[in-house]
């Protein structure tokens, strides 16, 4: 075909995609630079607007309004100067301060910079001239004033003087001037005396004399009050001069009249003139108040004059200072006028890059490169499937369209070398035909061989297609079964088959369609078992069905090794029969070894002791030896026996709790003797405060006495020390009893040696240092009864460490003791326990361990008495029984428990080293069966149904009412216990036999057997004496039928009384009770 | 005077042994405690018939029956072996090492004399 390369990786065929992303890329970059720029633009010029409204605007604005306000002050001082009146300066004054503040305010606006800033300045000091001329100006207008109103006062003081006057003055002339009539009268009348007319004329001389000054005084008056008013209205200081002569002169006259006056009348007079007086003369005359006013109005207009001026300054400078302000303004806006153009500018280029790139890319290089090379692949490819094969394709660049004319290339290349194939193809055709030929034959001839290999095996095969139909077989199988070919090439259906064997006799005498159920109900699973054929053959029967629905099934001829089974396991019996006999033997030559030691020991004692009496003086040393040498051999016999005792497991322990300082000083006691023996210097070290141990004591003594006799053996003249120390070892508490010594020493070779029996380090040291090396054998097998071990460590020539460790507290406590920190076993929530049956306590415990952590309750037994005693009292849900056991062994006990109808349906599990014996265990009705080592899981496994089975609750309900019945049981149901329903006593204790139930609700009226003498007949088995019983009843109990019930009866309801759930609390607190009371600790066996 | 070497290193053996000997007049007990001092002992005294215990320190009774057979000196000195060991194939080990009579113990006093006479017997007639 092609080069055999296949599809290029792709990494060298990128760009295109590349390519127009860059160019993508491009444009749009374009694109976001002119947006760039516009938005540069826009803030440059909001920039600048912002200068403008910000910085230029309100100083323009202010100057206008200070331009404003200097024109209006301007306006003020004339405004001013033209008030008449008090009120009216008020109000002017107040409009000037206004302004001037307002003026203020206005500069304090502008900014001290810029443009504007000298012309500020020049500003600000015309403002203030112009603030201190303003002020000049008000207080001359204010004093003008207060002199134009003093002097509209004097002038009408003096006005009201001058009628007061008058007023005075009237009268008295009228008077005056009516005598004088009066007179002329009487000098006119022709009828007068020249007497009368005499007095008259005389008299009227006088009046006249008194009447001129009169009328001079009033003419001086009016003088004066004229000259006053015209002084008020004087223009100038030199008519004001003038006037005050004047007004002096006739003030002079008036008092000089006053004197020759009549003196009422000038007394009367004096008021008005003295006010006229002072009015008219002197400094608050009216005339120094005109000359007052004409200064001020003089002030006034010398400040007007001044103060046009500055106005006119004023003005000007805030024409100038506006004009300053809006060239700012002006230049601000020609700014932003520029920042306005150049983003026009810029924009527009950017516009224009983008427009003509976009152009450029579009043109140039989709147009060109892409689309162009693209349709000269395109027709290529399309020559290609027309079946031309001579194109050419333009593969140069590196891009993906590069890339795809590769491919195009490759394409049109396997397609020549397609064409090429299928030529080859052809030829191949023809060849595969004569290889196939060839294969055929060769498995023709291997499926010859393997037919004769299944036909000839020493097992029987037969397999069943999916439709469990026959499908193959071979001779072995026929010669097994004796099977009629004919049957079989009929390929039967596996049931047909079954049932043809059946019908033969194959199963024995077994009703034939119940044998093929059983059969076709089993078919899917694996299965192995044995069968007896009727001819005597014993078959071993494999069932293997396949995951696909086939199924082979496998016969093998177990006959001889049935037979060899069998021979091995009479041996076996016979071998442990020999070892139960040869461990009863030893037991009872205890007994007769000792006899004759006894008179040996003893009478040769005797005869030392008393040996005048038996006059054996002189023999005494023979006498002595013998002695020793009884009681040596009596130790040696115990050593011996002692040993066989352990070995059979009938070495009994007597724990107590023993006070270690003082038992340590009775071994010591003993000890010396021995470390004097050979100059051993002993050494005792022990805590006081040790707590007490639970150990044997003799044993304990045994072991202590055995090390500090060894070590005081093996060293001479050196140091023996005994050490009693706590230690604790991941968190179990021991106490180590340490034998130290200075000896020989052993070398690691030798300590291996040291606990075999019989063995002494070696020859040598046995006959240097005699015994028979049983006592360490003893030592550490004691001390493993007791739950702890023995411990050496040597050093040839340094001496040795002998340790026997033992467990305190709880772990000390086993098989024989009351008292145990694992507490004794609560039967579990269902109250119900294993018993585990095992002479070796190390094995009983690690049964009794895993299955207390698998959460049954255990109770043990160390033999088989026991075990059975122990099965009896407590009923335990299952049992594991080991098998070889001294007093009696595993099968006797299995016989036994089978043999009670009361402990027959116990399960049973037996435990054993050999694991040959399941036949037996089977054949004897065990449950299962376990070999030692104990595999965990498998215990648990064998066990957990039983478990499982006891948990359900089993109540009997015994009523004759079935209503009643349906409905105590619907309350019950719920809870998922199993509920037995019997409708009198008689059939209650039917049920009674088949299973004993944790509680019994009762009915007492009741055909055939009623409560009451159930109650009685309850009474007669232990196991059901245990039952509670609950009496559901609607009698009203008389004191005898109480009575009657006292005894067997735990709790008496009354029907309707009570409802499901009371009902349910009760039942369970009554099974939990009786549950609880089954509990017992293990006993000493 | 009989002179019999008792090659034996446990005490009460030898204190009994040696003393029921000398209270039957006409013999003399000579003590070896391991098999080396009885070779020596052998050589250097002579005796008429060695009592030899096989289970010896240094050298075992076995050995030591092996040298005495195997010196001239001591060739024609019958050796009757004496030993606790009660298995069977002791008695035909015993005489493999070149051991003229083989007994156990505990001792029976009264065969171990019959032993004894007929060896010495034996020995001077051949």
């Amino acid at each position: 075909m092609t080069d055999g390369s296949g599809p290029r990786p792709s990494r060298t065929g990128h760009g295109l995609r590349e390519r127009l992303l860059l160019s993508f890329v491009a444009i749009s970059s374009f694109a976001v630079i002119a947006a760039v720029v516009g938005n540069y633009a826009f803030y440059a010029i909001g920039k600048a607007l912002h200068q403008v409204t910000e910085e230029s605007v309100p100083p323009a604005i202010a100057t206008l309004e200070l331009a404003q306000s200097s024109v209006r002050i301007v306006a003020a001082g004339p405004a001013l100067l033209a008030v008449t009146s008090n009120e009216e300066f008020e109000t002017e004054s107040a409009a000037l301060d206004r302004q001037l503040k307002a003026a203020g305010a206005f500069l304090d606006k502008l900014p001290g910079q810029g443009l504007t800033a000298d012309k500020l300045i020049q500003f600000r000091i015309i403002f203030r001239v112009v603030t201190a001329n303003l002020e000049s100006l008000k207080s001359a207008v204010q004093s003008r004033i207060s002199a134009a109103d003093r002097k509209a006062a004097l002038v009408s003081q003096t006005f009201d003087a001058y009628n007061n006057f008058r007023t005075i003055w009237a009268p008295k002339f009228n008077e005056l001037k009516a005598q004088i009539a009066s007179l002329q009268r009487v000098l006119d009348a022709a009828g007068s005396s020249p007497e009368a007319r005499m007095a008259a004329v005389g008299r009227l001389n006088a009046v006249i004399r008194d009447l001129a000054p009169l009328e001079q005084m009033q003419q001086e008056a009016a003088n004066v009050f004229e000259a006053l008013v015209r002084a008020a209205s004087a223009t100038t200081p030199a008519v004001l001069e003038t006037i005050r002569k004047d007004a002096d002169l006739s003030v002079r006259h008036i008092d000089d009249l006053v004197s020759g006056l009549d003196p009422d009348l000038s007394f009367e007079l004096i008021v008005p003139i003295s006010r006229m007086r002072a009015n008219a003369v002197g400094p608050a005359s009216v005339i120094a108040v005109r000359e007052v006013e004409l200064q001020a109005i003089q002030e006034g207009r010398r400040l007007t004059v001044e103060n046009s001026e500055l106005s006119a300054q004023l003005s000007s400078a805030a024409a100038a200072l506006v004009a300053a302000s809006q060239q700012g303004i002006a230049g601000a806006t020609a700014r932003t006028e520029s920042v306005q153009s150049f983003g026009r500018l810029g924009l527009a280029a950017a516009v224009a890059l983008s427009l003509i790139s976009s152009v450029l890319i579009g043109w140039l290089y989709v147009g060109r490169n892409v689309v162009a090379r693209l349709t000269t692949l395109s027709d290529g490819m399309r020559a290609l499937v027309g079946g031309r094969r001579d194109i050419t394709i333009p593969t140069s660049g590196s891009d993906e369209i590069a890339e795809m004319a590769r491919a195009v290339e490759v394409f049109r290349d396997n397609a020549i070398a397609l064409d090429q194939l299928l030529a080859e193809r052809e030829q191949a055709a023809a060849q595969l035909e004569k290889v196939v030929d060839e294969r055929t034959a060769e498995l023709q001839q291997r499926g010859a061989v393997l037919r004769v290999t299944f036909d000839n095996m020493a097992h029987g095969v037969m397999t069943f297609d999916r439709e469990q139909k026959v499908a193959a077989w071979n001779r072995q199988v026929i010669k097994l079964l004796e099977l009629p070919e004919a049957f079989l090439a009929a390929k039967p259906h596996f049931a047909d088959f079954i049932r043809f064997l059946a019908e033969r006799g194959e199963y024995g005498a077994v009703d034939v369609e119940a044998e093929v159920q059983r059969f076709t109900a089993e078919a899917g699973q694996h299965r192995t078992f044995e069968r007896s054929r009727p001819d005597g053959t014993v078959l071993e029967i494999r069932h293997n069905p396949l995951p696909d629905g086939e199924m082979v099934i496998i016969y093998t001829d177990v006959t001889e090794r049935r037979r060899y089974e069998e021979t091995l396991t009479a041996a076996r019996d016979q071998a442990e029969a020999m070892s139960r006999t040869k461990s009863s033997f030893l037991a009872n030559m205890s007994h007769e070894l000792r006899t004759p030691l006894n008179a040996i020991i003893g009478l040769s004692e005797m005869m030392v002791t008393n040996a005048p009496r038996f006059g054996t003086e002189k023999a005494a040393e023979p006498l002595r030896r013998v002695h020793r040498a009884g009681k040596h051999l009596l130790d040696l016999i115990n050593q011996v026996l002692d040993l066989s005792k352990i070995e059979a497991g009938k070495l009994d322990l007597n724990l107590e709790t023993v006070k270690v300082p003082l038992l340590i000083d009775e071994v010591i006691g003993t000890a010396r003797g021995l470390a004097e023996q050979n100059k051993n210097h002993l050494i005792v070290e022990c805590a006081p405060d040790i707590a007490p141990l639970l150990v044997d004591p003799l044993r304990l003594r045994q072991i202590l006495f055995n090390l500090l006799s060894n070590a005081c053996k093996f060293t001479k003249g050196g140091e023996v020390s005994l050490c009693v120390t706590p230690v604790s070892i991941e968190g179990r508490n021991w106490v180590d009893f340490s034998v130290a010594d200075t000896g020989i020493g052993m070398t690691p070779e030798q300590v291996d040696k040291l606990f075999e029996e019989f063995v002494q380090a070696d020859q040598t040291t046995a006959r240097n240092y005699g015994g028979t090396g049983l006592g360490l054998a003893i030592t550490r097998k004691l001390c493993r009864m007791m739950g702890g071990d023995t411990l050496v460590t040597s050093e040839i020539d340094k001496g040795s460490v002998f340790t026997a460790r033992l467990p305190t507290g709880s772990a000390a406590s086993e098989a024989n003791t009351d008292h145990s920190a694992n507490a004794p076993d609560e039967p579990g929530p269902s109250g119900d326990c294993v018993l585990v049956i095992d002479d070796d306590l190390t094995a009983r415990e690690l049964i009794a361990n895993h299955l207390r952590g698998a959460g049954f309750a255990v109770v043990t037994a160390a033999g088989g008495r026991e075990g059975l005693k122990r099965a009896e009292e407590l009923h335990p849900i299952a049992i594991t029984l080991d098998v070889l056991m001294p007093d009696i062994d595993g099968w006797t006990v299995l016989a036994a428990l089978r043999g009670n109808p009361e402990l027959a349906d116990i399960p049973v599990v037996m435990a054993t080293i050999t694991d040959d014996q399941q036949h037996k265990g089977m054949t004897l009705g065990a449950a299962g069966y376990l070999t030692k080592p104990i595999d965990r899981d498998r215990l648990i496994a064998l066990l957990q149904p039983y478990q499982a089975r006891v948990r359900r609750t089993c109540v009997l309900l015994v009523e004759d009412d079935p209503t009643q019945r349906e409905r105590i049981r619907s309350w019950l149901e719920p809870q998922q216990w199993q509920i037995s329903e019997a409708e009198n006593g008689r059939v209650a204790l039917d049920r009674l036999g088949e299973e004993v139930p944790d509680i019994i609700l009762l009915d007492l009226m009741m055909p055939e057997m009623d409560g009451f003498q159930l109650i009685t007949a309850l009474q007669e088995r232990p196991a059901w004496r245990r039952i509670p019983v609950i009496v559901v009843t609607s009698l009203d109990l008389t004191a005898a039928d109480r009575a009657r019930l006292n005894s067997g009866v735990e709790g008496i309801l009354l029907k309707d009384s009570f409802d499901p759930a009371q009902l349910v609390a009760i039942v369970q607190g009554y099974v939990a009770k009786t549950r609880q009371s089954q509990k017992v600790p293990e006993v000493a066996s | 005077m009989t002179k019999i070497l008792y090659v034996e290193d446990n005490d009460d053996n030898v204190y009994m042994l040696k003393m029921r000997f000398e209270l039957l007049d006409g013999f003399e007990v000579l003590v070896a405690e391991d098999g080396a001092v009885g070779c020596e002992k052998a050589v250097a005294e002579m005796p008429d018939i060695i009592l030899m215990d096989l289970d010896l320190p240094v050298v075992d009774g076995w050995e030591a029956a092996r040298r005495l057979k195997a010196d001239q000196k001591t060739r024609h000195i019958p050796i009757i072996a004496l030993t606790a060991h009660a298995m069977s194939g002791s008695r035909e080990k015993a005489l493999a090492a070149g051991c003229d009579e083989f007994d156990t113990k505990p001792v029976d006093f009264d065969r171990l004399i019959q032993k004894v006479n007929y060896l010495l017997a034996n020995k001077c007639a051949g």
